[in-house]
């Protein structure tokens, strides 16, 4: 609002320090950057003005040095495919997960242990099973983070070398009952009488299964994920063949 | 014309003299000393319980090798970028390096060394976040920038040794004067923590399933098992309360942004955001995160009535202008 024609002009501001000055760029150019990684990392980065705040130069390493190169869309709870529980678990290889003694380790397992530690190994094997989809293409980015967990893991566990599977649970949320019910999905099957109705219930995902050889030229695991049910091949033996040492 | 330049001309200085008024304004430094003793401690909490897995992650034949940290997170020719002090430290100098480090987010903690404490138990901390990048979350995400704002104030010179050693010097008895770098330090802070909550406000509201529109969220986020430090599942048969909890998080988060920068709103803010976190920690079991989400919100407390009912020889600090009004 401009002032009236009378009313006498409001004293000019001192100047401010230089100091001052300094401080406003700096500090509108972190806003600036805090802003630009809010913005690339929210919704898992699929904004189409992320991608090119990606391109400024220097926002994303100066928040990324910060450890301020966040999203921040944190909901604490969900029930997509990402919100549930995801669990290592270190298997001897050609045993049925549920037999006894098949599994040789767990991450975050059942004994007690702080919380935040059990946070911690969730977050990883969250990561496992992240990096499984996002390298899916990609074999040796695939199973770069499985046989790191497993190198360490079977060393840790002082296995021998051989054949060993790791696998990433990722075990659904479960759900509250009633928050559901209007939710549920109904399919028609042909049954004696006629068509009759039947829940659906979405399976859970598969585990996501990576077999572990040890290369003993190298020195270390070589690891392959397992193909889906699909595109899996057989391997036949013709009958009398010698038996396979490994 | 001259109507509108005067307009103008107006604006940019009543733009100038608020801008000024916000950031510059000198503050004492208790509010910035309490933030400063509750990430301290939630610092010291996060390094020493990296300590039965320290190996495990930091080592070059750990979990998380360099090879694939680095490919994943360093790439190549990147200037500025997420970087780690322990990415060049050998293996034998870990524990050293871990000790070192909770020894000197202790000393932060308790107000020795100043700033110097502030930037390097943010940046050791802050190694250790980097280094480890596929176990961090929520929790670690929050404290890096508090520990980051913590650099810019003055927060050693209210409840710490120093302050309580300066008020029993009598040489010394001069509390250090308001600063604007508190002001700007509390600033960043609470634009930082608002920034947080409309965040995750849109993240719920924005959930798949819609599983805080239909109240299932907090359900969810309790439904770890092994996690929860208090057991809700007998809420199952009460569908209505864990709705009615759920959208009073929700609605926190969303109206918290705008309610804090109102100084009679404030209080109850304050009040229902502790409510929030609070449950939300005992609930889920992630404590450290609420803890952390609570200390920085306490960049909106005034420093006068804090240090009216927590009077105590370690806020060596005289009265100034408190901050947001």
């Amino acid at each position: 609002m401009p002032p009236a024609k009378n009313s006498p002009a409001p004293p000019p501001a001192p100047p401010a320090p230089r100091w001052q000055s300094i401080a406003t760029v700096l500090i509108i150019l972190h806003l600036f950057c805090l802003a630009v990684a809010i913005v690339v990392n929210a919704g898992g980065g699929k904004s189409l003005v992320g991608r090119q705040l990606r391109l400024v130069p220097f926002a994303r390493g100066y928040t990324q040095l910060l450890m301020m190169d966040f999203g921040y869309d944190f909901a604490l709870g969900g029930a997509g495919p990402d919100d549930g529980i995801h669990r290592l678990r270190l298997l001897k290889s050609g045993v049925d997960a549920d037999a006894d003694g098949a599994v040789l380790g767990e991450l975050p397992g059942e004994s007690p242990m702080l919380r935040i530690r059990r946070q911690r190994y969730q977050h990883l094997a969250y990561h496992a099973a992240f990096f499984d989809d996002m390298f899916a293409e990609n074999n040796d980015l695939r199973t770069q983070l499985p046989l790191a967990i497993a190198e360490r893991w079977t060393r840790g566990l002082a296995l021998p070398p051989g054949l060993y599977t790791l696998q990433c649970l990722r075990i659904p949320p479960r759900r509250l009952p009633k928050a559901i019910e209007a939710d549920i999905s109904y399919a028609y099957v042909m049954r004696e009488g006629g068509l009759q109705q039947q829940v659906v219930e979405t399976p859970p995902p598969d585990p996501i299964n990576v077999f572990l050889v040890w290369d003993p030229v190298e020195g270390r695991y070589q690891g392959s994920r397992e193909a889906p049910l699909g595109q899996r091949a057989l391997v036949v033996r013709p009958a009398g063949a010698p038996p396979f040492t490994n | 014309m001259s109507n509108v330049t005067a307009y103008f001309r107006e604006l940019n200085r009543s733009m100038g003299v608020g801008w000024n008024r916000f950031w510059f304004t000198p503050t004492a430094a208790r509010t910035l000393g309490a933030i400063r003793i509750a990430a301290g401690l939630l610092a010291f909490y996060a390094v020493a319980t990296y300590g039965p897995d320290l190996e495990r992650f930091f080592a070059s034949d750990g979990m998380l090798p360099m090879s694939l940290v680095g490919s994943l997170y360093r790439p190549e020719g990147q200037v500025l970028g997420q970087h780690s002090l322990l990415d060049y430290l050998p293996d034998g100098l870990l524990r050293p390096t871990y000790y070192a480090s909770l020894a000197v987010t202790g000393l932060f903690t308790l107000g020795i060394g100043g700033r110097m404490a502030a930037v390097a138990a943010a940046v050791l901390t802050l190694s250790f976040f980097a280094r480890a990048p596929l176990v961090i979350g929520e929790f670690e995400a929050i404290l890096s920038f508090i520990l980051v704002y913590l650099c810019v104030g003055r927060s050693c010179d209210a409840y710490s040794v120093a302050a309580l050693l300066r008020r029993r010097a009598p040489a010394f008895s001069l509390p250090p004067p308001a600063s604007p770098l508190n002001t700007i330090a509390l600033r960043l802070l609470q634009i930082h923590v608002v920034a947080v909550h409309l965040m995750m406000g849109y993240a719920q509201l924005a959930a798949p399933e819609s599983a805080w529109w239909s109240g299932e969220g907090m359900w969810l986020a309790a439904g770890r098992p092994g996690m929860p430090l208090v057991d809700v599942s007998g809420l199952e048969e009460h569908p209505r309360v864990v709705a009615a909890w759920s959208h009073a998080i929700t609605l926190y988060l969303l109206a918290a942004p705008v309610l804090l920068w109102n100084r009679r709103a404030r209080p109850l803010v304050l009040s229902w955001g502790a409510a929030v976190w609070l449950s939300v920690g005992l609930a889920t079991g992630w404590m450290p995160l609420a803890l952390a989400m609570l200390a920085a919100t306490a960049s909106f407390w005034e420093p006068e009535p804090l240090g009216q009912w927590a009077a105590s020889p370690l806020a060596g600090v005289r009265p100034a202008s408190a901050v947001g009004r």
